[in-house]
């Protein structure tokens, strides 16, 4: 117990502040230690949705077929639920405190809301572990989306609500540390207070739509209402099933923008055009949720292409300023440090051995390459077909949430280690090889499931993968050596996640304590703020450059050959 | 104890004010979304002729 409350402590001054010797903010106790609980919580949660990726797994995996059909939702349920949800949201309620009063150098106000989210989070991840574990017949493992008339416990509904209330009332410091800082002036946040701000907006929109489906559907299963309309609960329910998910995009990005500042160097390159990039993602990121409704009856053609492209597009441009202003500002940073010679110099001289950086690079790039470009085709009325309820949609968000989201989340709590609670790494070269070996094995991972789904149209959500699917008499065959390459990939995306979890908790409970004023080799060479020779507009940015026509190049064949594969799927009159 | 430097606010440009607005820019948003994919979607389904 003791070893957990000195995880607590550090040197304050008399008003509770302290100096950060990386990121030169005034830190208040207030907002690290909640930081450091709600970071905790995540990785106990990413600990246990890992476990259960094992089973997964190895069930898809069906040279080793571990579970039956009856287990293998259940615990494909509680692999969704603790990665896509609880990891998540635990993390970023640490993201928007960092956003807010760290970065404003605020203490945490209403604090002991704070704490009640806190508790309520926690209450309603547990109850919705029990309630997935626990379902008997004929209640069903609710999987993440529960559709009605799906019979799944109320206790399902209820603790699923009370997860989102608390996430609601540990949101509220952060914007009442907004609303101060805002309420007598037009004040200009600064970015990563201003992204953290539209995540939490992006956050209640989600919020409410999670809390009005489930509600619906508690209020049908405790038979205060006779029935349910399943596509009015589709509907609301994506807003918070996709929703969520967008709050990791956005999560992620305002933690892209912070850890290549601070360890990376990078700087901003036009506060303009990432604002932009942030409001343009304010208005339309959430539309995107139609997506998952577009082969669904009910809905007419005009709300199905408005939500999923005109609307939707306006977000996949943000992606794509996102995608330039970031490796800009590194090139940028980096360059005018004298660290960037001829194209990409600037890029091979980067801190690669630091793990914060790495792992914020690896998710930025495959982020974009894996999960943005297959997004946006997936998210396409035509080419959706062929991926639809396939496992390219599970290498799809695969691609967004194991690899984007979580590779920058391992970086954030990395960093945390040693900037907040102080703590040296157990291992620095375990400690180096975590994104390295995660970002390798689940993209092998996650691309062979892209490949089973789109070029042999392997099913999700089923025990079986290629033999046996119930109802069908498809042969699936062809796809077993796609199986075989995933299930040892997979296998060794989850060593790489023990690894991450080890590195962390040993650190934490056996790393050497970081003097005071020890930058624990976090800084880029030259200091948070090296004096740059060249103002940012006149820095060269043809690294940059080229990789965006890289992006593009890959964007555009992927796009084009979706729609070839669309192509060769029937002939019309044949 | 804050972390933010200040400045003049004699000449703020007119996209940097329209950016500071943000609760502003918050609730319509949010409006936006109600509109566009709740409010929109929700007739749909109720359009539909009850069978």
């Amino acid at each position: 117990m003791s070893a957990i409350a000195s995880l607590f402590r550090n040197d304050y001054g008399a008003d509770g502040f302290r100096a950060c010797s990386v990121t030169g903010l005034d830190v208040h106790r207030s907002v690290e230690n909640y930081v450091k609980l709600f970071g905790l919580t995540a990785v106990i949660a990413l600990a246990v949705g890992g476990s259960f990726a094992f089973s997964v797994a190895m069930t898809r995996w069906e040279f080793v077929g571990l579970l039956d059909a009856s287990s293998y939702y259940t615990h494909l349920s509680m692999h969704a639920w603790n990665l896509l949800i609880f990891w998540m949201v635990f993390m970023e309620i640490a993201v928007l405190y960092v956003g807010g009063p760290m970065v404003l150098g605020r203490e945490l106000p209403l604090r002991r809301l704070a704490a009640l989210g806190w508790v309520t989070m926690v209450v309603g991840a547990i109850g919705v572990n029990a309630s997935i574990w626990l379902a008997e017949a004929p209640n069903e493992a609710p999987l993440l989306t529960a559709y009605v008339p799906l019979p799944v416990t109320p206790w399902f509904y209820g603790t699923a609500i009370v997860f989102l209330l608390g996430a609601t009332i540990a949101a509220l410091p952060f914007f009442a540390t907004i609303w101060s800082e805002t309420r007598d002036s037009d004040r200009t946040l600064p970015l990563v207070a201003f992204g953290a701000f539209v995540t939490g907006i992006i956050a209640v929109e989600a919020i409410l739509g999670g809390i009005a489906a489930f509600a619906y559907a508690l209020a049908w299963r405790i038979d205060l209402i006779a029935s349910v309309d399943p596509g009015i609960y589709r509907q609301l329910y994506w807003i918070i099933g996709h929703g969520s998910q967008q709050i990791n995009l956005l999560a992620m990005i305002t933690v892209w923008y912070f850890l290549t500042h601070v360890v990376g160097g990078a700087v901003v390159v036009s506060e303009k055009i990432s604002r932009t990039a942030f409001i343009l993602y304010l208005f339309f990121i959430n539309l995107g949720a139609a997506h998952h409704l577009l082969v669904d009856p009910g809905m007419s053609a005009g709300w199905r292409i408005w939500n999923t492209s005109y609307a939707f597009y306006g977000a996949a441009f943000a992606s794509m300023i996102h995608a330039f202003a970031i490796p800009a500002g590194i090139e940028a940073g980096r360059r005018r440090r004298g660290q960037g010679g001829g194209l990409f110099g600037w890029l091979t001289s980067a801190p690669w051995r630091n793990p914060v950086f790495a792992a914020t690079i690896f998710s930025i790039i495959l982020f974009g390459f894996l999960g943005g470009i297959t997004g946006v085709v997936m998210g396409q009325i035509q080419v959706n077909m062929t991926w639809h309820n396939t496992l390219a949609t599970v290498g799809h968000f695969h691609a967004t949430v194991a690899l984007g989201t979580t590779l920058a989340f391992f970086g954030l709590v990395l960093f945390v280690i040693k900037t907040m609670f102080r703590r040296d790494f157990v291992s620095d070269a375990l400690a180096s090889a975590i994104p390295y070996a995660y970002g390798a094995a689940m993209s092998v991972a996650t691309l062979m499931l892209m490949y089973a789904g789109i070029l042999y149209g392997v099913p999700r959500r089923t025990a079986e993968a290629v033999r046996n699917i119930p109802g069908s008499e498809f042969s699936f065959a062809a796809a077993v050596p796609i199986f075989m390459i995933f299930g040892v990939f997979a296998l060794l995306a989850i060593l790489s996640g023990v690894l991450f979890v080890g590195v962390s908790v040993g650190s934490l409970l056996f790393g050497d304590r970081l003097p005071d004023g020890d930058d624990g080799g976090m800084l880029p060479e030259g200091g948070l703020h090296a004096d740059g020779g060249e103002p940012v507009h006149a820095v060269e940015l043809r690294g940059t450059f080229a990789l965006c026509l890289i992006f593009l190049g890959v964007f555009a064949a992927v796009y084009v050959l979706n729609w070839y594969l669309l192509t060769q799927l029937w002939a019309i009159g044949a | 104890m804050s972390n933010r430097t200040t400045r003049d606010d004699g000449d703020v440009p007119a996209m940097q004010r329209l950016y500071n607005r943000i609760w502003l820019l918050a609730a319509a948003a949010i409006l936006f979304f109600l509109v566009a994919y709740v409010g929109w979607g929700l007739l749909d389904i109720l359009s539909l002729p009850a069978r």
